[in-house]
């Protein structure tokens, strides 16, 4: 699985730096020459690594990045089917917040999802997650609408809302 | 010269300056940890407040805020893997280890104490380097700054990864980070590049939303995965202990730690090159000092080296400062701000600041070391309950970490635009870490971008390929050939005098 | 967002440290605000430095004194920021822009890359007549404009870009006058002084505010100086004089307006005017203020007001000159 997508993500590469090149070829020269050579470069060495992925066939374990690692099944005895889970969790807990933003606007958003997200994923007990809910408002509203006076929108319910005409 | 150095230090020692002196570092410390929040831009706000101050008091106040900032960051980037500010970042490569095997204090010890000393180092080369700077700086012309940037990524490249195709790794990040930085209006003409028709993207690419969701997203994911708080599941008892541990290391590395600090000045005083090529260079520096390649597989998996070498690369610092009065070239984004704050103050940046007004430049370089002192001393009393916070459960971190990211993604520029930017690198930042693409020449690359376009497009233009031939060039060329092909050079020599690899 | 969230921060931090007075019974519309001026160039040019002159000393002379804070947002000779003021910024009096004076001629020629109208933002005004010099590096053999004209290889010559008066001006100079010059485009005017001590670059032309310091340094010399004259350059020879045909004088005749725009700021399209009254009317107290004016000598610039509308009317006038002026202008001058 690792080799193949690398490979992917080198194909891609190669494409992105091929539509860099290209584009470039309409702009003045000032502003072309940089982005020709490193499209140029990078689709090189993109080319070298995808070809090195479609043709050796050994699992390269020796080259490993200093990058940290997301944890992976081995490291926790745990099977690929529950990485997987977890991580697609995570994902989907990520956009509901992002979700939730964008529907109701921050000021509700936030206490919303720390109550959601740790009931629901975190499994808290309620007096841990109201209490962590109302820090975590009181640092929002406190920090950024009280003392800095951040305009922050109201989410598209309610200017759904208001634009039929409930609330002015 | 040394008189200068002494009558700076008095020009600051009035109880008003000590007073916004520290003022400064209260806020820079509270704007420096929120993670994507502070740095150079809380200059630029503080500027109207100065025209009251004098001259010693503006900047007592301006410079201590802004020596804090860097050290608050790393605090974010060792315990949570979040950088502070963009040169931070190479912190986190070692630190966050460290932290998620319970580590945290002594990471912190080593690095604050990397830290002051490497301020202190670099206001002393100061001292005896003055009358070099103006040489050293005249001599180098765009070829030349382009090569260092240049081996600054080649270095970051090489090492970033072990085995035979890292660095061919590396430096496709580092070619996808150029791409990125393409994006927007170019400096030379104006043209829109790759901006599909939105507004939103004529600046380019927002540089704090890009590296919070590069880096905290993924290591977001990596909690739910493993289901425990940061430090995992392993006792309390070493987390504050260790920070003690941590000072020793910065000692008994101390070779390490001035050359390091060495090269955080000399980077510095380049005018221009900004807090990431030093904080790299000397990252990679400490790497070398690994002497098998067990040791050498230890970086980026916590080696206390690795965080000592950017630690002590604040020597960059008082090298900043140097290009900023003398040139007027600030040395980084922060100096942008502060030469403004030059002018207000009437003070105009020459040859004259390195001088006839040398003792106001000395000034500066003791307000660094007095407010680093503060700082570290101050952190030392706060470390172990901020080591602590790596053991709260991993849930509750998630939903924490969340929050900051996405409100320090959207505070920036009230753009809804910028969260969708950071989730977009927080997937690709993902991505890269699952097939083993190194994210620091990416985040490198993107942030110096603009700079080698504007180098080479000089170079390019001024002396057609003469350039390449220029002696100086060459010599940094060798480098950067150098820097890519060390680590297969070490393993060769191994390899011959090990018999087997 | 950042910016303003720590700027209102730290305004009510100080107002905490220094109590202030009691507030007005109608509270002025920029009680308590912040107000942005967006900079199109780096820190330390003339541009930002006039800015950073006017942030100082403007807010005593607007009701309710408002912080006013600077954010540089260089890149394209001001282009960039020429077109966030009149796009992205909202029109409500707290955002300002200073841009390249220049910028008349860029909209002229249609030049790709502009999302703005000029006669359609909020002007304030300008704060000074800028005169343009041409100065070239003192340690080069050259004593006059023949020596100049008569290079062998080209002379090496930085601007911030060719929307601006250190990217036109030398390019007028080699269409009428024959003067054989090679542009490099640099990100800052610091940049282009390091450039000229590092003998990189061989010289540049700006405002003589700008390039006085270096000239009164011996860094380089004044060589040819705009229509507009300024107090130290009355003897240098004018462009327009020395160009032969009557259509490069024309041209040059009409670039000079540029420099009666000196220091122009705008507020974006649509800011009401009733706020602009408020911004034009500090603007005009400022100028004459004496504290602005010892600030501006201290930063060897000079201060001078002229009005929003009388701004508009030399744009119009630049606009509105005869077709083959502009075509003649528009042919020659590449950008």
């Amino acid at each position: 699985m690792n080799i193949a997508g690398r490979t992917w993500m080198s194909i891609t590469l190669m494409l992105i730096s091929g539509g860099v090149f290209i584009n470039a070829l309409q702009w003045p020269v000032k502003a072309a020459i940089f982005p020709m050579t490193i499209a140029v470069f990078t689709f090189v060495l993109a080319a070298i690594e995808a070809f090195l992925g479609l043709h050796l066939k050994q699992n390269d374990k020796e080259t490993s990045t200093m990058d940290f690692k997301v944890a992976s099944a081995e490291d926790l005895d745990i099977d690929e089917a529950t990485v997987r889970k977890r991580v697609l969790g995570i994902f989907f807990w990520i956009f509901v917040f992002f979700a939730l933003i964008l529907l109701v606007g921050f000021s509700v958003a936030v206490p919303l999802f720390f109550v959601i997200f740790l009931k629901i994923y975190g499994k808290e007990k309620w007096t841990l997650t109201i209490i962590l809910a109302a820090v975590a408002w009181a640092f929002f509203y406190g920090l950024f609408i009280w003392l800095l006076h951040l305009p922050f929108e109201d989410g598209w319910i309610m200017d759904g809302l208001r634009a039929l005409g409930i609330f002015s | 010269m040394f008189e200068a150095f002494i009558q700076g230090l008095i020009m600051i020692l009035t109880w008003k300056s000590m007073l916004y002196l520290c003022i400064g570092v209260v806020l820079g410390f509270a704007v420096g940890i929120l993670p994507g929040l502070g740095g150079g831009t809380t200059l630029a706000l503080m500027l109207p407040f100065i025209y009251k101050m004098t001259p010693g008091e503006a900047f007592c106040f301006l410079l201590g805020m802004h020596s804090v900032v860097q050290t608050a960051g790393d605090i974010t980037s060792i315990l949570f893997g979040i950088p502070g500010e963009a040169a931070t970042v190479a912190m986190i490569v070692d630190g966050y280890p460290m932290s998620k095997r319970g580590e945290a204090g002594r990471a912190l010890g080593a690095g604050l104490s990397a830290s002051l000393v490497g301020v202190i180092i670099g206001a002393l080369v100061l001292l005896f380097s003055i009358p070099i700077v103006r040489p050293l700086v005249l001599s180098l012309g765009s070829p030349e700054m382009l090569m260092v940037v240049l081996l600054g990524l080649t270095c970051i490249s090489s090492l970033s990864g072990q085995g035979k195709r890292a660095l061919l790794l590396g430096l496709m990040s580092a070619g996808f980070g150029f791409i990125c930085s393409l994006i927007g209006q170019d400096r030379q003409a104006g043209i829109l590049r790759f901006t599909f028709g939105q507004l939103y993207l004529w600046n380019g690419l927002p540089l704090v939303p890009v590296m919070v969701g590069f880096f905290a997203l993924p290591e977001i994911i990596d909690l739910a995965v493993r289901g425990t708080s940061i430090a995992g599941d392993l006792p309390e008892g070493k987390l504050t202990a260790g920070v003690w541990d941590g000072v020793k290391d910065t000692f008994r590395h101390f070779g390490m730690t001035v050359r390091c600090a060495l090269i955080g000045v000399f980077i510095g005083i380049l005018p221009g090159l900004g807090g990431g090529v030093a904080q790299w260079l000397s990252y990679a520096h400490a790497k070398q000092s690994a002497k098998t390649p067990e040791e050498m597989a230890g970086f980026g998996r916590g080696d206390v080296r690795g965080v000592i070498g950017p630690g002590a690369s604040t020597g960059k610092e008082g090298g900043a400062l140097i290009p900023t009065v003398a040139f007027g070239i600030p040395g980084s984004s922060a100096m942008a701000i502060l030469l403004g704050a030059f002018f207000i103050m009437g003070i105009v940046p020459g040859p004259d600041m390195l001088t006839k007004y040398l003792p106001l430049t000395f000034s500066f370089v003791w307000i660094l070391i007095i407010a680093n002192i503060i700082t570290v001393a101050a952190s030392f009393f706060i470390m172990g309950y901020m080591a602590k916070l790596t053991l709260i459960r991993g849930s509750i971190m998630i939903a924490f970490i969340l929050f900051l990211c996405f409100i320090g993604a959207y505070a920036e520029s009230n753009s809804i635009g910028d969260v969708v930017v950071m989730l977009l690198f927080g997937w690709l930042g993902y991505l890269m870490v699952i097939y083993d693409f190194p994210r620091a020449p990416f985040l490198l690359a993107f942030i110096l971008g603009k700079m080698v376009e504007t180098y080479y497009y000089i170079s390019a233009t001024r002396y057609g390929f003469d350039w390449l031939y220029r002696p100086k060039v060459v010599i940094i060329f060798a480098l950067v050939i150098l820097a890519g092909a060390y680590p297969f050079i070490q393993n060769k020599l191994r390899f011959r005098k090990g018999g087997v690899s | 967002m950042k910016k303003s969230i720590i700027a209102v921060f730290a305004a009510l931090l100080f107002v905490c440290l220094q109590v202030s007075g009691a507030a007005a019974a109608a509270a002025p519309y920029y009680a308590g605000k912040v107000i942005k001026i967006v900079v199109g160039y780096k820190p330390g040019g003339g541009y930002d430095r006039m800015a950073r002159l006017v942030a100082k000393n403007l807010p005593k002379y607007i009701p309710g004194k408002p912080v006013i804070i600077i954010e540089n947002m260089e890149g394209a000779a001001s282009i960039i920021a020429a077109n966030y003021v009149y796009n992205i910024a909202k029109p409500d009096g707290l955002t300002m822009g200073i841009f390249n004076r220049a910028i008349p001629f860029a909209q002229l020629t249609k030049l790709q890359g502009m999302k703005f109208d000029l006669l359609k933002y909020a002007w304030i005004g300008s704060t000074a007549v800028e005169g343009t010099v041409f100065a070239v590096r003192s340690d080069l053999p050259y004593k006059t404009v023949d020596d100049l004209l008569k290079v062998k290889s080209p002379l090496m010559i930085g601007c911030t870009g060719t929307t601006d008066i250190s990217g036109q001006f030398p390019t007028l100079l080699k269409e009428y006058i024959g003067l054989n010059i090679k542009l490099i485009i640099y990100p800052s005017s610091a940049d282009i002084m390091l450039a000229v001590e590092r003998k990189e670059i061989d010289g540049r032309a700006g405002s003589y505010s700008s390039l006085k310091p270096f000239i009164d340094r011996g860094l380089v010399r004044a060589f040819i100086r705009g229509r507009v004259a300024e107090k130290g350059t009355e003897g240098l020879p004018v462009n327009e004089d020395l160009a032969k045909d009557k259509k490069g004088k024309a041209v040059m005749f009409m670039f000079a307006a540029a420099d009666l725009i000196g220091r122009p700021f705008v507020c974006p399209p649509g800011t009401p005017p009733a706020v602009m009254k408020i911004l034009a009317d500090g603007f005009a107290k400022v100028a004459a203020d004496p504290q602005m004016q010892d600030d501006a000598r201290k930063s060897s610039m000079e201060v001078q007001y002229t009005s929003g509308p009388d701004i508009v009317k030399v744009i119009q006038s630049v606009f509105n000159q005869p077709a083959d002026v502009i075509a003649e202008f528009s042919r020659h001058v590449q950008f």
